[in-house]
């Protein structure tokens, strides 16, 4: 874990301005939704070891996307709605 | 209008081979519908429309390739064309009765919250549901879009830029402002309800 040294910071979300961590971050998305390379997998979770705040930076990406998916009630489908295109179809030509 | 592209079928088999791929997608369909227009009947409308027109380009649809970002990707543009316009602004829920439920009954002693999640059966999970719910309703509808293509059905970003006609980095950077966007949106609320932990990390 190195921390590179002042640069002139805009408050980035849980950054403190480390680049490493700031790179971090703007990985959130891809790691959580399978779509990142090797590479930058072994960039992340090294860094996520021993890095606290991207480590629970990571951990409440990951919870949300659960989160969505488990509570987010399916709606059924109108029981007509199938029927009711199959008899459009039938009398399309 | 007699163009012969595709008539090597004939009707019967073209509905069978319809029937076939592309009905079984009604589920998600439909709850992609109602996701965008937030309105029963207005999604009932939507994927009749969307079927319809999948019907008629039918000859477009290469077999085998991913019949559901095909339709997912109609349905879209449909929405855009037809139905944003006049469709109606989701209704005002005030959900300020539960948050306040929780924020004084939940989080006085362990003991409240351990009889509070005895309680966490139906009633609760629904609670939960509709709160979740109007948080992802609240957002602009091209951010809840893409939550819901990627957390909801599961597509890739690949799928996804196909779907919306955008780039891969659009879809990746609306997906991280969204999902920031709820975070926020969520976070009093689910620490009551044990989804953000963070509290119990910081000794
Ligand atoms: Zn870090």
């Amino acid at each position: 874990m190195k921390t590179i040294a002042t640069k002139p910071n805009q408050v980035s979300a849980n950054s403190g301005g480390n680049p490493d961590c700031e790179k971090i971050v703007s990985l959130l998305d891809i790691i959580i939704d399978g779509e990142a390379t090797e590479e930058d997998r072994t960039y992340f979770f090294s860094h996520v070891e021993t890095c606290q705040e991207c480590f629970a930076a990571h951990q409440k990406h990951e919870q949300l996307k659960r989160f969505l998916r488990e509570n987010i009630q399916r709606k059924v489908v109108p029981t007509n709605l199938l029927s009711s295109i199959q008899s459009v179809i039938k009398t399309t030509a | 209008m007699s163009d012969q592209r595709g008539s090597q079928l004939t009707k019967e088999e073209k509905d069978a081979r319809f029937e076939a791929e592309l009905l079984p997608i009604i589920d998600p369909l439909y709850n992609f519908a109602f996701r965008l227009t937030l309105d029963e009947d207005d999604a009932n409308d939507l994927v009749q429309e969307t079927y319809l027109k999948a019907y008629r380009f039918f000859e477009y649809f290469e077999q085998g390739t991913n019949a559901k970002a095909w339709l997912f990707r109609i349905l879209k543009n449909s929405f855009i064309n037809d139905f944003r316009k006049k469709s109606k602004q989701p209704a005002k829920v005030d959900y300020s009765e539960v948050e306040s439920y929780y924020n004084t009954e939940g989080n006085d002693n362990d003991a409240e919250i351990a009889s509070t999640s005895d309680m966490r059966s139906q009633s609760v999970q629904e609670l939960i549901g509709d709160e979740v719910a109007s948080a992802l309703n609240s957002l602009p509808v091209d951010f809840r879009t893409v939550i819901i293509l990627c957390d909801l059905e599961g597509f890739t970003y690949e799928e996804m830029a196909k779907i919306l006609d955008i780039p891969i980095g659009t879809v990746r950077s609306r997906l991280h402002r969204a999902r920031n966007f709820l975070k926020e949106k969520l976070e009093g609320y689910a620490k009551t309800m044990g989804y953000n932990n963070e509290e119990d990390n910081d000794e």
